[in-house]
């Protein structure tokens, strides 16, 4: 009883449109994984394509995937695929989608690429501005001497 | 046609610059960085700067430390403890618990070397933690006299032969192996061991005597070459053995110079590094108790002052570096503390409570879970344990994810 009930429910279809025009055909109990979609659906029941006007067609693609197939093992591999920019865009609509699950496995991706490496790096990477003063850095760098070795370079 | 909600207008465009990330995911990220990586990117900007003395920060970090599973043994569930119960002097039990409330529990029959016909067992202690399914367990009575590799599971004992200690009539000599530990880059098991040799005085102190006695020295033991070569290291050694010594990630670590130095021995390389503990100085007292355990992928000691209801939890950022140490937890119990005997998967602090049972603090969720053991005084051990259907040194044995 309870798989036919499941069955009915997951048989809807709704479309997900991403900001670059490219449309996805997804089963209602994907689209639900995605806090963002179920909210809109819960407002509006009879709405069959939804916007995603943050997310491109591409990054959309790898997150229903994700949503699919989500397990250990495909999350220990799922991020060597893609580049910085690429693990980047794909938080941000993690975020914007709000499913955890996802937003979780590219933040540790995310810790895991920027580990060994520089504050200018990190800058660079997360498109920050300095605002310590120059005498305020040198103190740091002084106090947290022994966190500055083995670093890799830039 | 429904009309436009809140929520729906929320799916307008949001930033331009489609690579900025919002300050909470900045922070998610942060908080599942080593300590070292952390206070290096203090430097980034002034608010990264202030996050490790954000309580808010600090207990995300905590919690990603506590909730990850041990790294030598992944999430897939295997995972139990074994625990060296001690009842009475000739009364050592081996068990293996496993299942959530620590249920399942099964007494191993010790290898053979280790009973005494008519008498019972050798005191033994197992060195550092289970790896790979494999236990190194010693006899601690006195004359030391055997070590040996066990694999539970296939009952495979690997008998270790006696290394260059020496033994005379004139003196006595102490043979103490100070860790366990898989050497990845030379695919070997070794064993670090100190060998010592004294008399015993009027006051029963213990006596090394330089023109008398041969030098202290320092073996390793190597599987593959199964034999012992001594090394020339002035390393401090283990002074109380109660939980003092931890296998992790290549390195044997183990607490030294009464409690008071940390020291890190790389097995593929033979360095060492040795880090001063955080302590304050009315913390250098015998009833001030540290034990020494990994917490997620950190190096860690938890401490507390005998038979109090309080322990603290500190982890290293970085070996050799006593600025490093940051200090985590400051756990208040309702139950008094006779001993800790060491740190189990996820966030589990195990502890003798001063009712002798032997249970289980669980610093997720604030609970405490009886073991259903009792525990004589400080002699207890638990290691993190997961089987291993397979011949010590087969190839195939070696499951190690990368930075084990």
């Amino acid at each position: 009883m309870a798989e036919e009930k499941s069955q009915a429910s997951s048989s809807k279809m709704l479309t997900l449109k991403a900001s670059d025009g490219v449309l996805f055909e997804v089963e209602l109990n994907i689209a639900k994984e995605m806090k963002t979609v179920q909210a809109y659906i819960d407002d509006c029941e009879d709405i069959e394509t939804i916007p995603i006007p943050n997310v491109l067609g591409k990054h959309l693609a790898i997150v229903i995937e994700y949503i699919k197939k989500t397990n250990e093992e495909y999350d220990a591999e799922f991020e060597k695929q893609w580049n910085m920019d690429d693990l980047q865009l794909l938080l941000l609509a993690a975020n914007y989608l709000n499913i955890s699950g996802l937003q979780e496995c590219l933040c540790k991706a995310i810790a895991k690429r920027i580990e060994n490496k520089s504050p200018e790096y990190v800058r660079k990477v997360f498109n920050i501005e300095n605002d310590h003063s120059p005498e305020e850095e040198a103190k740091l760098r002084k106090e947290y001497k022994w966190a500055f070795e083995g670093v890799d370079k830039d | 046609m429904a009309t436009p909600t809140t929520n729906v207008k929320k799916m307008k465009m949001v930033s331009s610059n489609s690579n900025y990330i919002p300050d909470h995911l900045s922070f998610s990220i942060l908080s599942k960085l080593p300590v070292k990586s952390l206070k290096r990117f203090s430097i980034v900007r002034k608010s990264w700067s202030l996050l490790i003395q954000n309580p808010n920060f600090i207990n995300i970090f905590r919690n990603n430390l506590i909730s990850n599973s041990h790294p030598l043994y992944g999430g897939d569930g295997d995972v139990s403890l074994v625990l060296n119960q001690f009842v009475g002097t000739y009364d050592w039990n081996i068990y293996l618990i496993s299942g959530k409330k620590f249920e399942k529990k099964v007494k191993l029959d010790l290898p053979l070397p280790f009973h005494l016909p008519q008498v019972g067992v050798t005191p033994i202690r197992v060195v550092d933690s289970a790896i790979n399914g494999i236990l190194c367990i010693y006899d601690c009575d006195g004359v030391h006299t055997t070590t040996v590799l066990w694999n539970p599971a296939t009952e495979e004992k690997i008998v270790i032969p006696p290394g260059h200690a020496e033994f005379q009539s004139e003196f006595m000599t102490q043979i103490f192996p100070h860790g366990f530990g898989y050497d990845r880059v030379g695919d070997d098991y070794k064993i670090i061991q100190h060998v010592n040799y004294y008399t015993i005085d009027d006051e029963n102190h213990l006596l090394h005597l330089e023109d008398v006695m041969p030098d202290p020295f320092w073996e390793i033991f190597s599987l593959r070459s199964n034999s012992w070569r001594k090394i020339d290291f002035d390393m401090p050694t283990i002074y109380s053995i109660f939980n003092s010594a931890v296998y992790f990630n290549g390195m044997c670590h183990w607490l030294g110079e009464s409690d008071t130095l940390l020291v890190s021995f790389k097995l593929c390389n033979e360095v060492y590094f040795v880090t001063p503990l955080p302590l304050e100085d009315t913390q250098y007292d015998d009833d001030f108790v540290v034990s020494l355990t990994v917490l997620n992928e950190s190096v860690a000691i938890i401490t507390n002052w005998k038979n109090t209801t309080s322990f603290q939890i500190s982890i290293l950022g970085e070996f050799g570096v006593e600025e490093s140490w940051i200090r985590l937890f400051d756990v208040e119990l309702l139950s008094t503390i006779e001993r800790l005997i060491g740190a189990g998967e996820k966030g589990n602090i195990f502890f003798r409570r001063d009712d002798g049972e032997l249970v289980c603090f669980d610093l997720t969720t604030g609970l405490i879970e009886e073991i259903g053991i009792k525990g004589e005084r400080c002699w207890c051990q638990i290691a993190i344990y997961k089987k291993n259907p397979h011949l010590i040194g087969d190839k195939q044995a070696i499951s190690f994810p990368a930075n084990a």
